[in-house]
């Protein structure tokens, strides 16, 4: 099996050596196990762009003067059984879930490389240059290149010589690639200088420790003849502190996420609830609108180069409150205007 | 460093796996995390179990230690009743102490003159010193004596035991049998007797002369012969039922103390606690029993004082329930519950449980309420038994104590008003409280009305159980408390608020919840969002509704109820009985528009209403006695300066039917007068308020309803007239009885409206007046002090014009009905 089509560049092959060295490992077992933080970056990356009936047409719209450019490109890009793209966002069906996929990674490992591929394509009996799949990149293996300034000259990917990849058959030996800025959809996690699962790592701890004595807690009661120090510190501990230490662990965790508290048995005032959801809500702007940016920046502006429009064409968002909107009922509350009822029927049920 | 490491770690997996000819797994799946737990490492496994031996024992020590230390306290407390024994009998030890020392001093004078004295002849021949054999012998006597004492006292005490204890069950004998002051004085007629024997035996067979143990001997013969006195008050005493009673309340009440103290250790003591419910249980057992065996023996004047005790007893529990670990069970007695899966706190424990294939997960779950249960079932029990009572107290006594569990009771102070002792919706047991209202509530048809005596205690406790409901949530105390939660925006960590006895229940759990919410801002944020202004308004919210849903819940239980009573009453004829519960109603209104709880007396005023046709049937007699007008007039004034239309509507009713009862055959000329110018008064605020609302509702519901009494046409010249009837005497009476609801009405206006210069038709300046549409309301801003008269005189005329106006409408039918003719 080749896993390279043709002219195509790199591989999402992991590089064992790599991911283990750079902790990528770590951080991925981390979102397998239902235990740890796989409810918080599913959540994370879901919440971006919900699933919704006609989904991308309510989240997104294309900006250009000329309508048969916007109509050509939203019905590539936007219409979601589009005729004329094929596996354009690979496993997702629309642009939210492929944008999603990109928080995904991003809240694992803090950078996603994304491979265009560009084609030529016709819609609507018109010629034109464009993406034909994004392709994902194992991170562990991605560089960038940049000039003397500062800007983005490439990118390259490498493996070790220790990688599996250099000794399976069915792979071509190629152990290093160079891709042109417009090659390359690169994004870094836009909210913290660390990605979410780095940062809370350190939490894993508190959280594993009362999933162990729920088990110690279970066997002490199943096998009370026995005197290991485990199950005797288990009979000897209150279940209410130990979910109590739990869920507050939880809740940095979720604060490192940029995510609401959401957790059953962790109450919260009125009043903090309502902050953390204005919180929330302005931080999943700011992430929707750096994506939009990027994904302007690095798909948009090399599509117009390459098929001659000007002024390029811009994708943007529609259908979210502002924060300065948020920001507004924020206020209301505070003083009273509003209660949370009304809140929750401006802001949380808004999208 | 940390690259060097993960590389050197790549490697010997690397290497490890090529060894063992394995796929390398540089990754970690859930699976193997588990497989890594359940691979069972025979070495790590024996150095975890004696660890852990080690860890239970250093526990079990613990806990030993706690048992010891609770001996020794319970050992120490019973060396006391010496004490006590001796403090009993301080005036004779006073005079003892006093022989002493005389005696002493005497000796000493002898020993002084001993030498004189040996050389009188006459004294050497006739007196001598005691000698060893002497106190040999005294010795002797002392042993004798008090073993005949100690014989015969026990032998008295056998027979006088088993004549008194042949009426109660074996339990109850158990239990005296057990008591302390008499197994305590046994024990020191013994000790007595032995030291004794020991220091006779020592005479005999050592040389050395034991002078001071002698006179130990001899002092403790003596208290031993003290003893007899308090031994014999205290053991008619502990025979009496009503003390045995007491005495099971006193040990019940030392039980909780050991599960609801929490700064003492005996509380961290599962082993004491476990044992303090087991006593607890013991103790309600023995009084079941000792309840049952008087009323089998038709002891009925000892038996009725056992509801009290145990209303007292569950009264107690109130107040420090909230102390006891709940999480903790060991107060509570365990049933095992199946846990399902659709408990998403517990599922985590299920589910691991279940994965060991040893079945489904069961649970201890605690019996909560065992406590409050079983002594709520003696009262049911107690109540079956009232059919048989000849004392006519059982039933009384129960109701008392519903009323103690439910709202408390007063204790009277010196020099001070008496103190309310809280009852279980004080402490906001609300369980405690459901179950015990409950009852009361088919209190009633035990109740025999016709007993002056039954049907005035149950009336009493009637009442104030339904006041209890109303009484106001000291909410500021805990908007104070939830305020210390703030070190800036940092938390307090301290929580000694738990700890505080007159937090009730619902009011301390709340806090506790806001605490840790606030706990949750603190660990995730670094200090506290939420303003302190928006948590208090938050607690005093939570608190607020929970205390509207409460007085909702019970007040309405309590209207239904009383709806009942009524009926039953006047179905007996119970005239005056009936009376005083349509009474009660209307007092459970104006509490709660005093307590200012407008938004629930409204809610319950058609329920007042329903009774308005009731008061028809009373006997005036009754009525004045009940002074029923004093009270529809009270509701009146209140619901109209407060804007409550409803209640206004249904206090209108009762006030107008109360005045014509009180018309009925109302041959007194002053009474008469008085009543006849009562719509004036009344009427008269209507108006006020109506014109000053400029709405029209209240003076129009009150004539209409005021119009049907008074036959077709008359009401405006009786008005009239009533109005001119200011006699000097009235004065009096009128100012003291509504001035005050008048002077409520002009001061709002005097706050509210502004002043404006006005000028009257045909006058020449301006006066100055409120500014308002009303020229009559106008006018009260110039007519201070006449403010009242000019109502009353704008109020005649209204009624004057209405019924012109009437007319006039009546004749314009008329002429229309010919016309269409």
């Amino acid at each position: 099996m080749n896993n390279r089509r043709d002219n195509r560049k790199g591989y999402w092959f992991e590089d064992e050596f790599k991911s283990f060295i750079r902790g990528y490992y770590d951080y991925e077992s981390t979102y397998r196990d239902a235990m740890k933080f796989s409810i918080e970056v599913d959540k994370v990356s879901h919440n971006l762009f919900p699933l919704r009936r006609d989904s991308d047409k309510t989240f997104f719209e294309i900006d250009h003067p000329n309508s048969v450019i916007v109509d050509d490109l939203t019905e590539y890009f936007l219409e979601e059984y589009s005729r004329s793209r094929d596996r354009l966002y690979r496993d997702h069906f629309h642009l939210g879930g492929f944008l999603n996929s990109i928080m995904h990674f991003l809240v694992i490992y803090r950078e996603s490389f994304t491979a265009i591929d560009w084609d030529k394509k016709s819609i609507n009996n018109k010629e034109y240059v464009l993406p034909s799949e994004f392709r994902y990149l194992s991170a562990s293996t991605m560089s960038v290149i940049r000039s003397n300034n500062g800007s983005i000259k490439g990118y390259k990917q490498k493996y070790s010589p220790f990688a599996e990849v250099h000794r399976d058959p069915t792979i071509e030996k190629v152990s290093e690639f160079e891709f042109a800025a417009d090659e390359i959809l690169h994004a870094l996690y836009p909210l913290d200088e660390e990605q979410p699962v780095k940062k809370s790592m350190h939490l894993l701890k508190p959280i594993q420790k009362f999933w162990n004595y729920t088990i110690e807690e279970a066997e002490s009661r199943a096998n009370t003849s026995s005197h290991r120090l485990e199950l005797e510190k288990a009979r000897f501990t209150s279940l209410s502190d130990q979910r109590r230490k739990y869920g507050l662990a939880r809740a940095k965790v979720r604060k490192n996420f940029h995510w609401l508290l959401d957790l059953y048995d962790l109450s919260i005032t009125e009043y903090y609830d309502i902050y953390l959801v204005t919180r929330y809500r302005k931080e999943l702007n700011k992430t929707r609108e750096y994506l939009i940016n990027e994904f302007n920046n690095q798909v948009f502006k090399p599509l117009a180069k390459k098929n001659k429009i000007t002024p390029y064409p811009k994708l943007k968002l529609r259908g979210f409150l502002t924060d300065t909107q948020i920001e507004e009922y924020f206020e209301k509350y505070r003083n009273g205007e509003i209660d949370i009822k009304e809140f929750i029927d401006k802001v949380v049920n808004k999208d | 460093m940390k690259t060097l490491l993960k590389t050197i770690q790549y490697f010997y997996i690397l290497l490890r796996s090529k060894l063992a000819k394995e796929h390398p797994r540089f990754k970690t799946y859930p699976a193997d995390e588990i497989e890594k737990r359940e691979r069972k490492n025979r070495f790590k496994s024996a150095i975890s179990t004696v660890l852990g031996t080690l860890y239970y024992k250093y526990n079990s020590l613990k806990e030993r230690d706690r048992i010891w230390t609770f001996k020794a306290e319970k050992e120490i407390q019973r060396h006391g009743i010496l004490l006590e024994l001796l403090k009993h009998a301080k005036t004779l030890i006073f005079y003892l102490g006093i022989s002493l020392i005389i005696s002493l001093l005497v000796d000493w004078l002898f020993s002084l003159s001993l030498p004189l004295l040996r050389a009188n002849g006459f004294l050497v021949h006739y007196f001598s010193l005691p000698s060893l054999d002497f106190m040999g012998l005294g010795l002797e006597i002392f042993v004798g004596a008090i073993s005949a004492v100690l014989g015969l006292i026990f032998a008295l005490y056998t027979i006088g035991f088993q004549l008194a204890t042949d009426r109660y069950s074996e339990k109850v004998t158990d239990f005296i049998n057990q008591e302390s002051v008499s197994n305590y004085f046994f024990g020191l007629l013994i000790f007595t007797d032995l030291f004794s024997l020991i220091t006779l035996l020592r005479l005999h067979f050592f040389s050395l002369a034991p002078v001071i143990s002698f006179l130990i001997a001899g002092i403790l013969v003596m208290v031993s012969l003290l003893g007899i006195l308090i031994f014999k008050s205290h053991y008619t005493n502990t025979l009496k039922p009503i003390n045995l009673f007491q005495s099971l309340w006193r040990l019940c009440l030392e039980q909780l103390d050991i599960a609801t103290n929490i700064s003492n250790y005996k509380y961290k003591s599962w082993s004491l606690v476990i044992h303090a419910r087991d006593n607890s249980n013991r103790y309600l057992n023995i009084f079941g029993n000792l309840y049952r065996d008087l009323i089998r023996a038709g002891n009925w004047n000892d038996a009725i004082f056992a509801p009290l005790i145990l209303g007292e007893l569950l009264r107690d529990y109130s107040d420090v329930k909230k102390f006891v670990n709940q999480e903790r069970g060991w107060w509570f007695f365990q049933n095992y519950e199946k846990v399902k899966a659709d408990d998403m706190v517990m599922f985590t424990l299920k589910a691991n449980y279940e994965l060991q294939g040893r079945g489904p997960l069961h649970i201890p779950k605690s019996a909560k309420d065992w406590y409050e249960n079983k002594i709520y079932e003696y009262l049911d029990e107690m109540l079956d038994d009232s059919d048989s009572d000849n004392t006519n107290k059982l039933i009384p006594n129960i109701s008392s104590a519903y009323a103690r569990i439910l709202v408390g009771d007063y204790k009277k102070q010196i020099d001070a008003p008496p103190k309310l002792i809280p009852g279980a919706i004080h402490n906001q047991e609300f369980d405690m409280f459901d179950k015990g209202f409950e009852r009361f509530l088919n209190l009633w048809k035990k109740v025999d009305f016709s007993k002056e005596t039954i049907a005035a205690e149950f009336t009493n406790n009637y009442f104030a159980i339904a006041i209890g409901i109303l009484e106001e949530w000291s909410i500021e105390r805990v908007s104070e408390i939830a305020h210390t939660f703030y070190e800036g925006n940092q938390l307090n960590r301290s929580q000694d608020f738990s700890l505080l006895k007159e937090l009730p229940a619902f009011s301390r759990a709340t806090l506790i919840d806001y605490w840790q919410r606030l706990e949750v801002e603190q660990e995730v944020e670094g200090l506290i969002m939420t303003p302190s202004d928006k948590l208090i308004n938050e607690t005093e919210n939570v608190l607020k509704e929970k205390r509207q849903e409460i007085i909702t819940k019970y007040l309405t239980k309590l209207f239904d109820n009383c709806d009942e009573i009524i009926l039953h009453l006047f179905k007996g004829g119970q005239l005056e009985l009936a009376g005083q519960f349509i009474k009660m109603q209307c007092e459970w209104i104006s509490r709660l528009l005093y307590i200012k709880e407008n938004a629930l007396a409204e809610k319950f005023a058609p329920r007042l209403l329903k009774k308005a046709a009731y008061i028809l049937y009373l006997p005036k007699a009754t009525i004045l006695d009940l002074e029923l007008l004093e009270q529809a007039e009270k509701g009146y004034f209140v619901s109209l300066i407060e804007r409550k239309k409803g209640l206004f509507e249904s206090y209108s009713k009762i006030s107008i039917i109360v005045m014509l009862m009180l018309r009925d055959k109302e041959d007194n000329q002053d009474n008469l007068v008085n009543l006849l110018r009562l719509p004036v008064l009344w009427g008269t605020l209507a108006f006020l308020v109506s014109e000053l609302d400029q709405n029209p509702y209240y003076i129009s519901t009150f004539i209409k309803q005021l119009e049907k009494t008074y036959r077709e046409g008359w009401m405006a010249q009786i008005i009239e007239t009533a109005a001119d009837l200011n006699l000097t005497k009235n004065i009096y009476r009128e100012t003291t009885r509504y001035h005050s609801w008048y002077r409520t009405v002009l001061n709002e206006m005097a706050h509210t409206l502004r002043k404006t210069p006005i000028r009257e038709v045909g006058e020449l300046g301006f006066q100055e007046g409120y500014d308002h549409p009303s020229k009559f309301i106008q006018k009260l801003g110039t007519w201070e002090l006449m403010a009242e008269e000019i109502c009353m005189e704008e109020f005649v005329e209204w009624v004057k014009k209405r019924e012109e106006i009437k007319k006039l409408v009546s004749i314009l039918v008329q002429v229309g009905g010919q016309k269409d003719e």
